[in-house]
């Protein structure tokens, strides 16, 4: 039996197993975000054909990919619009777990998680400043100054990341590394053990259900959620279109901007802008390190349900606060 | 042994540092310490031209009646009048100045400049070398600190001339464009004087080539030069030149025409045809950058705009020969340029359009897609229609 039918026979043995009654809507957010991390690593490969990261050449290239480059601009605009999408799912598929409770007998993979969207995050950080147009300039600048005034680890973190002490050519080429040379790697590998644990471990469901008779397969749930994938390349798709991706003009290290930071850190944003700079950075670690300890946190219902709901009406309020200020 | 050797050497370094090394047996500065930090920064100091080069004296003794002793050539501090002979005894003698690549005609031109004319008539407020350079932090011109940098010129010469500049050339200098005329470009350096009223527009014309070159064709040279009126200055103002603006056709003519005259209709000719010109092109050109921002390819207008604005360029300095036929030409040319790519560009709305046509395709193959996964799921399921 060659290679290609002994995968294809274990991969439909796969997909005819029975799976539990209540996998439904919410339990294909998670393969969406893995669809949505293929469709940002296809046209990132697309996009770094054309990208030049350097200070002198990155905001050209960005231009000419979006005005000369073939269809260039809907390629940029579906990485963009495909990064939103995707940190919103991740996001949703976070809470779904916790309220759902989904983390209990799978710490571990919890915390997997969270270190996804923590990567999350840096990919959209660290791509924000690619662009180099003002806004990306000046919004990588805010939290240079905000790392700038941490005592202690600031400066070796903003050496680290940064390349020196001030946004420059050089952080420029670091953000580039570690968006495509760094992060990708990181992303992959995690998605893969988190997974391998998910199949290991079996979708998590309510220990009623498990007594319903089961109808569905596991191939029905792909299907189905295949259905979700083919609708939301159309929503990237259509956002590109509708909204294509506007560039700010060249950085100008000598032209202040103000700029507000993307919707998902807007949280952060009015939690520095209540808090001085240092306490801000620490209260928002405490908040990090919380959510990965959830799992040990919210042992019992009550409490991990009260515990979510003060954490989604914090950053929610937080939000609120960053984008009126 | 050799220990002892080194420590020596290494405290007798450290004094010659303390003491001012590269001053061979200079003590003068032992005693003038409040010169010492300005002196050693100089360029003087650089190339070892010490305080005996100007003051005399002997400094190689801390003895103060030896060291100031007229035995010693000691000359003291020099009198206003001497200054300018005093530093040329160097800087006009070319077999010094050579191995530095320096000029040696400064004192010759300081001698026809204003100053150096009523110096020579014995007023002795008139600048001389030192007011200019400093007495002993002399630095040489391209050094920012130096009081002779470009940037600094207008401050240094504003210590005695209260008329400094305040119009488009010291604010283009202030943004640190570092072809932004200075006092000195105009007036001159070490030959500074005021250009005469038939000199103005040369002195303009040495930037603003083209400019004057329409003006001495236009009827406005003879004129002026008759009646003695300042040819640019009269219009643009001398130390206060506010930035070209179309409201100086109503402001400035007037001055000398009358507001009814064939003349002042010219101007008024003039003003129109460059603000139709100005406008297309300022609104084309928004259009052109709105248009790249929302990712539209627009390579074909840029390149045409690129030829309107250079139409428009080529009217600026033509307007100075009141040669209407000329400007309406080349406005004319600008404006039909700019106003084709602005009907073009008002069209990229199309582009959108087309857009969302091949939007619309897409989504039509992505419900019958996602329609045959749903079939397919049905049927999988053994569920029917």
């Amino acid at each position: 039996m060659s290679a290609f039918a002994r995968v294809r026979e274990l991969l439909s043995a796969e997909l005819r197993q029975i799976a539990p009654p209540s996998v439904g809507f919410w339990q294909i957010l998670g393969g969406l975000t893995l669809f949505l991390l293929f469709l940002e690593i296809t046209t990132g490969i697309l996009l770094m054909v054309y990208y030049r990261p350097s200070a002198d050449e990155a905001y050209e290239s960005v231009f000419y990919i979006i005005n000369d480059v073939q269809l260039g601009w809907l390629i940029h605009g579906m990485h963009r619009w495909g990064a939103q999408l995707f940190i919103l799912l991740v996001l949703v598929h976070l809470i779904r777990v916790y309220f759902a409770e989904a983390y209990r007998e799978r710490e571990l993979n919890w915390v997997i998680g969270v270190v996804l969207l923590l990567v999350v995050g840096a990919f959209a950080f660290t791509g924000t400043l690619l662009v180099w147009d003002q806004r990306a300039f000046w919004g990588t600048d805010a939290v240079r100054r905000v790392l700038a005034e941490i005592p202690i680890v600031g400066r070796a973190i903003l050496y680290f990341l940064w390349g020196g002490t001030e946004l420059d050519a050089n952080a420029l080429l670091r953000f580039y590394v570690f968006h495509v040379g760094l992060l990708p790697w990181i992303a992959i590998g995690l998605v893969m053990v988190h997974l391998y644990l998910v199949s290991r471990q079996g979708i998590f469901h309510r220990a009623e259900a498990q007594e319903q008779q089961s109808a569905q397969t596991y191939g029905d749930i792909v299907l189905r959620g295949l259905i979700f994938v083919v609708l939301s390349f159309g929503i990237v798709l259509t956002l590109a279109v509708i909204f294509p991706v506007e560039l700010s003009g060249r950085a100008d290290p000598l032209t202040y901007q103000s700029v507000k930071p993307p919707w998902y850190f807007l949280p952060a944003y009015g939690l520095l802008k209540l808090v001085p700079k240092a306490a801000g950075v620490a209260l928002a670690s405490l908040g990090v390190l919380g959510l990965f300890a959830a799992p040990w946190l919210g042992r019992n219902s009550w409490v991990a349900w009260g515990l979510g709901m003060l954490g989604i009406a914090t950053v929610a309020l937080l939000a609120a606060y960053g984008w009126r200020w | 042994m050799s220990a002892r050797f080194l420590s020596i050497m290494i405290l007798a370094l450290a004094l010659a540092e303390l003491t001012g090394r590269a001053q061979e047996q200079n003590f003068c500065l032992v005693c003038h310490s409040e010169i010492k930090v300005d002196y050693l920064e100089s360029i003087h100091a650089a190339f070892n031209v010490t305080c005996v080069a100007c003051h005399g004296g002997d400094p190689t003794t801390l003895d103060s009646r030896a060291a100031h002793a007229l035995e010693a050539f000691f000359r003291g501090t020099p009198q206003r009048a001497e200054i300018p002979e005093l530093c040329a005894s160097c800087h006009s003698d070319p077999m010094r100045m050579k191995p530095y690549g320096l000029r040696t005609d400064q004192y010759a031109e300081y001698q026809t400049s204003r100053h150096g004319k009523l110096l020579a008539q014995g007023d002795t407020r008139v600048a001389v070398c030192t007011d200019c350079h400093t007495a002993h932090r002399i630095l040489p011109a391209w050094e920012p600190r130096s009081t002779v940098h470009f940037e600094n010129i207008p401050s240094t010469c504003a210590r005695c001339h209260a008329q400094r500049d305040q119009g488009v050339h010291s604010a283009a200098l202030a943004k640190g464009n570092t072809k932004a005329p200075t006092c000195a470009t105009c007036h001159g350096a070490h030959g500074a004087a005021p250009p005469g009223v038939e000199n103005v527009s040369k002195v303009c014309g040495m930037c603003h080539l083209a400019e004057r070159t329409h003006f001495e064709s236009s009827p406005h040279k003879k004129s002026m030069d008759a009646q003695n009126i300042g040819e640019c200055a009269s219009c643009h103002g001398s130390h206060t030149i506010e930035p070209t603006d179309r409201k100086l056709f109503d402001t400035v003519c007037t001055n000398c025409h009358g507001a009814d005259s064939r003349a002042h209709l010219v101007g008024q000719k003039i003003k129109t045809l460059l603000l139709a010109a100005d406008e297309s092109l300022r609104e084309a050109t928004h259009l052109l950058e709105q248009a790249q921002q929302r990712a539209v390819d627009v390579s074909a207008y840029r390149s045409r705009l690129i030829e309107a604005r250079s139409y428009f360029l080529q009217a600026l300095p033509v307007q100075h020969s009141l040669d209407i036929p000329h400007i309406e030409e080349l406005t004319r040319r600008a404006k039909s340029i700019a106003d084709d790519v602005r009907s073009s560009l008002h069209s990229f709305q199309g582009v959108m359009a087309i857009r969302l046509l091949g939007l619309t395709l897409v989504w039509v193959f992505l419900l019958l897609l996602m329609i045959v996964i749903y079939l397919a799921l049905r049927e999988r399921r053994g569920e029917h229609l």
